[in-house]
């Protein structure tokens, strides 16, 4: 096998994940207190990739950066408070370079 | 509601040029929602264009992942592993669980596209990724007209597509040459964090969010590629008890 067909296999089988239960749904149609619960689907895996990117370096578990968790939390409070997104880069970024330019990272 | 020339049916206004604003709309509204994203997404992929350039995988092969998969977190990780000599089967086995988590999207895209031709929807599902489906959940309610969706989630994934593709071989031309100071590992996941701020709504959504948190501190210690469907089906139940206790 090479790397190719390798990467070729994977997406493939990610094709199948993105289509599977919208092959699904041509037969059974998607209940509605599953429809419910897919709006929780966006905040939990938010949530999980984004304390995934504080606590692992290289695939390895770190302590978090108390900098980066206020850059992140800065962010949501920016989309929050101005219903932007744009905010969270333009707020987010520049207080970590802040606080990296004072040296508190 | 109006049958298109393929049979399929969307709701459509009644005025020619009302639609065509609307379509227009759909174009622009999605230009401003993904930028902030698109934007994020180029630090991380030049970091996988790097990396590629750095390893002694076949850089074809590895460049091409990022039109195979369309999922950047499972081609550094496969790419890693290669390149770590793990093996084929383990590379594909940990990309495919990263992207467990698609199966959840693909549940929810059922219901946005209904009532399109099934190779139509399909198709739209190839570029299906995190930031699409993010918008499309925060956009789509409300907005009944399959043509506006449509011609909004094209816009987003073409963007989307166009910058991850470009920033790889770009990142794969400057190699190891990207300067380090700059944070540029934190872009992605601040904006992550501002779509969630968007995101979470009620009771459910936060406890969502919190529950999938806390999941994925303790899930990224044993689950390995399953640690953030695992986390986030958690979360999806945690929110839902409450949601329910809410409703």
């Amino acid at each position: 096998m090479s790397l190719f067909v390798a990467l070729a296999i994977a997406g493939l089988g990610t094709f199948l994940f993105r289509i599977s239960l919208l092959a699904a749904h041509d037969r059974f149609a998607t209940p509605a207190w599953l429809q419910q619960r897919l709006t929780l689907v966006g905040p939990s895996v938010l949530a999980a990739i984004v304390t995934s990117s504080l606590i692992t370096t290289n695939n390895a578990t770190t302590m978090p950066a108390p900098l980066e968790i206020v850059a992140i939390g800065a962010a949501v409070l920016a989309v929050r408070r101005t219903g932007s997104l744009g905010a969270a880069l333009a707020i987010g970024l520049p207080i970590f370079w802040l606080g990296t330019f004072l040296g508190l990272s | 509601m109006t049958s298109t020339a393929d049979g399929s049916t969307a709701q459509l206004a009644a005025n020619p040029s009302s639609d065509d604003q609307h379509i227009e709309r759909a174009w622009i509204t999605a230009l401003r929602d993904v930028a902030p994203l698109a934007l994020a997404l180029i630090p991380f992929s030049l970091a996988i264009g790097a990396t590629i350039a750095s390893s002694d995988v076949a850089a074809p092969a590895a460049l091409a992942g990022s039109l195979l998969l369309m999922a950047g977190a499972a081609q550094l990780a496969a790419v890693e592993l290669v390149d770590a000599e793990a093996g084929y089967v383990v590379a594909v086995g940990t990309a495919l669980m990263i992207n467990a988590r698609l199966i959840l999207y693909s549940a929810a895209m059922a219901t946005w596209f209904e009532g399109l031709p099934r190779w139509r929807r399909l198709l739209l599902a190839v570029p299906l990724v995190d930031q699409t489906f993010l918008l499309a959940q925060r956009r789509f309610p409300g907005r009944p007209s399959i043509v506006w969706r449509q011609q909004y989630y094209i816009m987003a994934s073409g963007t989307l597509l166009v910058c991850f593709v470009s920033s790889q071989l770009v990142g794969f031309w400057i190699g190891a040459g990207l300067p380090p100071g700059l944070g540029l590992h934190l872009a992605a996941p601040v904006a992550f964090a501002g779509l969630l701020g968007a995101s979470v709504k009620g009771r459910g959504g936060a406890t969502a969010a919190i529950a999938a948190s806390l999941a994925m501190v303790i899930a990224v210690q044993f689950a390995g590629g399953l640690a953030l469907p695992s986390a986030a089906i958690f979360g999806v139940v945690a929110g839902s008890l409450v949601a329910v206790e809410e409703s």
